[in-house]
């Protein structure tokens, strides 16, 4: 109550400032300063330079406009999804746990390339040939080192994670004679927004490969067994079967793996609950909460979850989930 | 989607199940072009007869709730018209009939009456 007499500014609006300078503006101004000083060299500096550093000093050149303008491409497009995804902001206007850490890595983003990226430009002012670059596992290590400091400044700057407590409500089995059966089964699905950032981020990831592919195919190859590794996962998790019947709760994505099965004897309990997949668990897919709690994370919203004997909880959320924690808690009973 | 079946009681199981779904389309908790569960599936599910799933499928097909298609298996029909009111009127009158302490079989003699 003081706190809207003393400062009548809401909470929200003053955490969306604090993203603005911390997450953007400052990301940005570092990124463009370091972009302008290493333009100011150009003059001095060899064409090609390097730009990639093997055992044996430098084995990558390119254009100088491309490592200038890196770090600015990649800032600019990171600060975007910080400015999206913490937008909104937690339930009571302040920031959730992740949002602090979307904001802190954009400063961490910035400006670790700036200095890789004038870092290397600087010690190549006045060579004649970019072949007798120096090395740079210090411009490296110092990167690290004041990015990481920056970015624990921006964490400390930003207000405490607001903590978010999910209230379960049991769900009753349904009433009706000892002889029924029930079968509830749902398609849960990503939520359109998000699909639009994960197909996004699977396309950068796309292009990354491709562009790795034609430059340096020697070390294409675990790269790609990654990159095709996350988006087979990704795309496979991105739609699940829920099924509950006689023989409990079973979870199936789209491509039929991941897949999981939870016994009617393994449950000891069953509820509805609401759940805020970036507050609780840190986004989307299926996910670990550090509370304990494991599952299908797609959506905001409704969800069921089972406590199982063993005092571990998973949570699937869905639409009518009310309806599918009725016929699991029917099922448990039994 | 939530099925209840009672093998034990009068009502053919293939009704029960046909009006399980039914209900589920009118109510949404089935959408348009939402797939259901193989006949198979659901059988083992259910641990009924697949033929009493396939029955129970074509009927609803032949009501117009469903497509059933060779290898794609029963979706959810898209319907011309909205159940949205249908839904409404049926809980208003469940509730009033509720309200007056008339039986389930006194209100389903009533509206059997009335359709006729």
């Amino acid at each position: 109550m003081t706190d809207s007499l003393e400062n009548p500014v809401p909470q929200r609006t003053r955490t969306r400032r604090l993203v603005i300078v911390i997450g953007v503006v400052v990301p940005v101004l570092i990124t463009l300063i370091g972009a302008i000083i290493a333009a100011l060299w150009i003059p001095e500096l060899p064409d090609p330079v390097a730009s990639h550093w093997g055992t044996s000093g430098p084995d990558g050149f390119t254009a100088v406009g491309g490592v200038i303008a890196l770090p600015l491409i990649i800032t600019l497009a990171f600060v975007v999804i910080t400015t999206l995804v913490t937008w909104k902001g937690a339930p009571h206007g302040g920031m959730l746990w992740a949002h602090k850490l979307l904001v802190a890595t954009a400063v961490f983003i910035a400006v670790l390339l700036t200095v890789i990226s004038s870092g290397t430009l600087a010690i190549q002012r006045g060579l004649d040939s970019a072949e007798n670059a120096g090395d740079i596992g210090g411009i490296m290590i110092a990167g690290f080192v004041i990015a990481a400091i920056l970015a624990a400044l921006a964490w400390l700057m930003l207000p405490a994670a607001e903590q978010i407590v999910s209230h379960p409500v049991a769900a009753e089995p349904i009433v009706g004679s000892t002889t029924q059966r029930v079968h509830f089964s749902t398609t849960t699905r990503l939520g359109p927004g998000v699909v639009v950032i994960a197909v996004a981020a699977l396309v950068a990831l796309g292009v990354a490969l491709t562009i790795q592919a034609f430059s340096n195919p020697a070390e294409l190859l675990l790269p790609a067994v990654i990159g095709i590794f996350v988006i087979a996962l990704a795309v496979s998790t991105l739609s699940w079967r829920v099924t509950v019947d006689h023989r409990g709760l079973r979870v199936r994505s789209a491509l039929g793996f991941p897949r999981s099965t939870i016994a009617p004897e393994q449950i000891a309990s069953v509820a509805v609950v609401e759940v805020n997949p970036i507050g609780e668990f840190g986004g989307y897919g299926w996910r670990w909460a550090p509370d304990g709690r494991s599952g299908i994370v797609l959506s905001k919203g409704e969800a069921i979850e089972v406590t199982r004997t063993n005092g571990k909880k998973f949570i699937v959320t869905m639409h009518d989930a009310r309806r599918g924690a009725e016929a699991l808690a029917t099922v448990a009973k039994k | 989607m939530l099925i209840r079946v009672d093998p034990a009681s009068e009502t053919p199981l293939f009704e029960q199940l046909a009006a399980s779904i039914r209900s589920s389309v009118i109510d949404r908790s089935l959408a348009a072009g939402e797939r259901l569960p193989t006949a198979r599936e659901l059988a083992e599910s259910l641990g009924i007869n697949m033929h009493t799933v396939l029955r129970a499928y074509q009927e609803l097909r032949d009501e117009g709730f469903i497509e059933l298609r060779r290898g794609r298996g029963a979706i959810v029909a898209a319907s011309p018209h909205s159940y949205d009111s249908l839904a409404a009127s049926v809980t208003a009158v469940v509730a009033e009939a509720r309200s007056k302490n008339i039986s389930l079989t006194a209100l389903t003699a009533l509206i059997r009456e009335e359709y006729q």
